[in-house]
Order: C-alpha cells, then structure tokens, then sequence
C-alpha cells in the first residue's frame, strides 16, 4: 500500500457516525423487524400455498363455469330477441302475402324453394286462425317462410316458419314484446316456429 | 437477520464512510445512509456491506440524475506536471485537513474508486465487477486519484512555504 492509501484510509477511519445516529438507525431496524415479525406471524394462519393455489383454481373454475352459464343464456336470450325484432320488424311492414291459398299443402308446393314442409301449426297456436298465405323472407340470414292468417275478427297474424340451424336450436319456447308486437316462439319437429300479432 | 449492536454499528459506520467516499459531504452522507439503510430494511435484505453499498450507491446515482450534480473537476490539466511531492514526504499527510480538501477535488468515481480500494481493500477486479467497470479502467480511476492528491497537496504546500 502507498502512503497515500493510508492516509485516505487513516482520513476516512476517522470519519465516523455519531452516538446519536448510530442510535437513530438502530432504531430503525428494530422497527422494521417488528413490522416484519407481525407480517411472519399473520403468515402463519394463512393456509400453504398449495392450498392457496388449489383453492384459487377451484373458485376460477366455479368462476368460469358460472360466466360460461350466464354467457350461455344470454346468447339464448340475444338470438331468441334477435329473431323477435326481425319478426316484429317484418309483422309490421306488412306486406302482401305471393302466394295466396287456404291449404298448408298447397302453400308448400308453391314455395317450393324452401327446404323443409310446411306444416300447419299444433293446435294451441292455429286455433282460431285462417290460413290467407305467404311469401318468403329470412331469419337470421335462414331462408324462412312468412304466413298471413287472420282471426275470426279479422285480426291479422303474421306465422315464421324456418328451419331450426344450429344457431336457432339454442331458442326455448317463449313470449317477446318488440316494437309492440307480441310474438311467441316455439319450436315443432325440427322447425323454428314464431307467431306474431301486434299488441293490444 | 438482524446485526449485533457491535456488527451492526460498524456496518453503519462503513455505510457512512462510504457514502463520504461518493459525496464528500458530511451531512448528505448521512443522508444517503439513512436511504439506503432504510431501503435495505424494507426490502428485508441482508444486512451486510456489500448490500448496504448498493444501497447507498444506487441512491447517490439517482441523486446526481436527478441534480445533474456530476462535478467534473479538471484537475489534470493544473496538475498535471506538478508532481513535487516525493513518496518519502507522503508520511507528513498527517494533516487530514489538507487531504480532506485534497480528495473534495477528486470527481465521485475516482474518490469512490479509491475508497473502495484504499480503505475498503477491494481489488480493483471487486471494485470494477461492482461498480461494472472494467478492471482497467478501475486501476485509472485508482492512479489518477492517488495522483491528483499529491499533486493538489504538493502545490498547496509550495504555496505555504513560498
């Protein structure tokens, strides 16, 4: 070592903390070893973290499963109320019926460019109705017969008909009101019923 | 871990000196400490020398980003051939006073360099793996400081004795 690295290590030796800050810094570490014992003692009762990760999966699986479900539903819901706005939209444009018979036969002969048969509604939801007859439209993009039938007081309905896609099959039984329409959803022998009438 | 009252005041110390090293100010090494006792504490981090150094040494880096506070002390150009002090008359350094000053125009790496090295007894291979230099630029550091020290006090004592 040359003398001046003595001399710089002489001068820096003589460089030291006072009593006072000694004691200040102490004081701080005996702080944060308190803090840090109460943060290893609070540890302690909290469950291994194998446990920790399998309960976290366990409830993010529930999670998911629950938001799948919800996800499910509302997808049932948003198509089931998609085929209701277009149906309602179509009910009230009214428009004139092309081939116009009295016989579901006769209908589905004439529109033969559907690839499914036409059929007469079951009973719960014909009673009442005659047949004036159709014309073609779509569904959600599913070529699909529009029917006009009338009540006994002259009450018009208007009667969708389509094949049952594997996006429709989703669809249940049910009552939509859109745009003040009232429409009911069904579903017979693998066809996607809808009646509509406008609301009272 | 927790040091012992004694390990512990000494670390404290050598945080200190260190901090000197760097900043040549009383109370900012104190300052500095104190951060980077603080920081190693809450990170739970050992409490040893070479942890307390980083410590202390990351937050004179940030200061001096901070403050611009780089202090580029051109000393060779004044001293550069006034190299009167012999090695014999080194013994008479005695006068921390002077050498005090003397190291006050060292730039912070050179002064850190020479701490670490004169001091601390690092090598200038540790000094460079910590500090990320390279072992030679570490030795330049080291002799440029140890020059710039005889140089300064050699002058001031010309100066003195007319």
């Amino acid at each position: 070592m040359v003398d001046i690295d003595r001399s710089v290590k002489t001068y820096y030796e003589q460089n030291q903390l006072s009593e006072e800050q000694l004691q200040k810094l102490a004081a701080m570490q005996d702080k944060a070893t308190t803090a840090q014992q109460k943060v290893s003692t609070a540890q302690q009762h909290v469950p291994p973290k194998q446990w920790l990760r399998r309960s976290a999966l366990a409830v993010a699986s529930i999670m998911v499963a629950v938001l799948l479900f919800i996800v499910s539903g509302q997808n049932d819901v948003g198509i089931a109320e998609r085929v209701a706005q277009e149906v309602a939209m179509n009910h009230n444009k009214a428009l004139a019926v092309e081939y116009q018979t009295d016989s579901y036969d006769v209908l589905s002969q004439r529109m033969n460019k559907l690839d499914f048969k036409l059929r007469a509604p079951t009973a719960a939801f014909n009673e009442g109705l005659a047949l004036i007859g159709g014309r073609y439209c779509s569904i959600q993009g599913e070529l699909a017969a529009q029917i006009k039938m009338v009540d006994e007081t002259g009450r018009v309905y208007t009667l969708y008909q389509t094949r049952s896609n594997e996006m429709l099959q989703v669809i249940n039984a049910d009552r939509i009101q859109s745009a003040q329409v009232n429409i009911r959803l069904w579903r017979e022998q693998g066809l996607l019923f809808a009646l509509a009438e406008t609301g009272e | 871990m927790p040091a012992t009252p004694d390990s512990l005041h000494e670390l404290l110390n050598q945080g200190y000196r260190y901090a000197l090293s760097l900043c040549h100010d009383a109370s900012r090494a104190d300052d500095l400490l104190q951060e980077g006792w603080l920081a190693l504490l809450q990170a739970n981090g050992p409490r040893e020398k070479a942890y307390l150094f980083r410590a202390i040494r990351s937050r004179y880096l940030n200061q001096i980003k901070r403050e611009k506070l780089v202090v580029m002390v051109p000393l060779e150009s004044d001293y550069e051939n006034n190299l009167s002090l012999e090695r014999d008359e080194l013994s008479s350094l005695a006068d921390m006073q002077e050498l005090e000053q003397a190291l006050g125009k060292l730039r912070p790496v050179e002064r850190e360099a020479l701490f670490l090295h004169a001091a601390e007894g690092y090598t200038a291979e540790e000094i460079g793996q910590y500090t990320g230099q390279a072992r030679g630029t570490v030795l330049s550091l080291i002799h440029r400081a140890r020059h710039k020290l005889k140089s300064w006090i050699s002058q001031q004592r010309e100066v003195k004795h007319g």
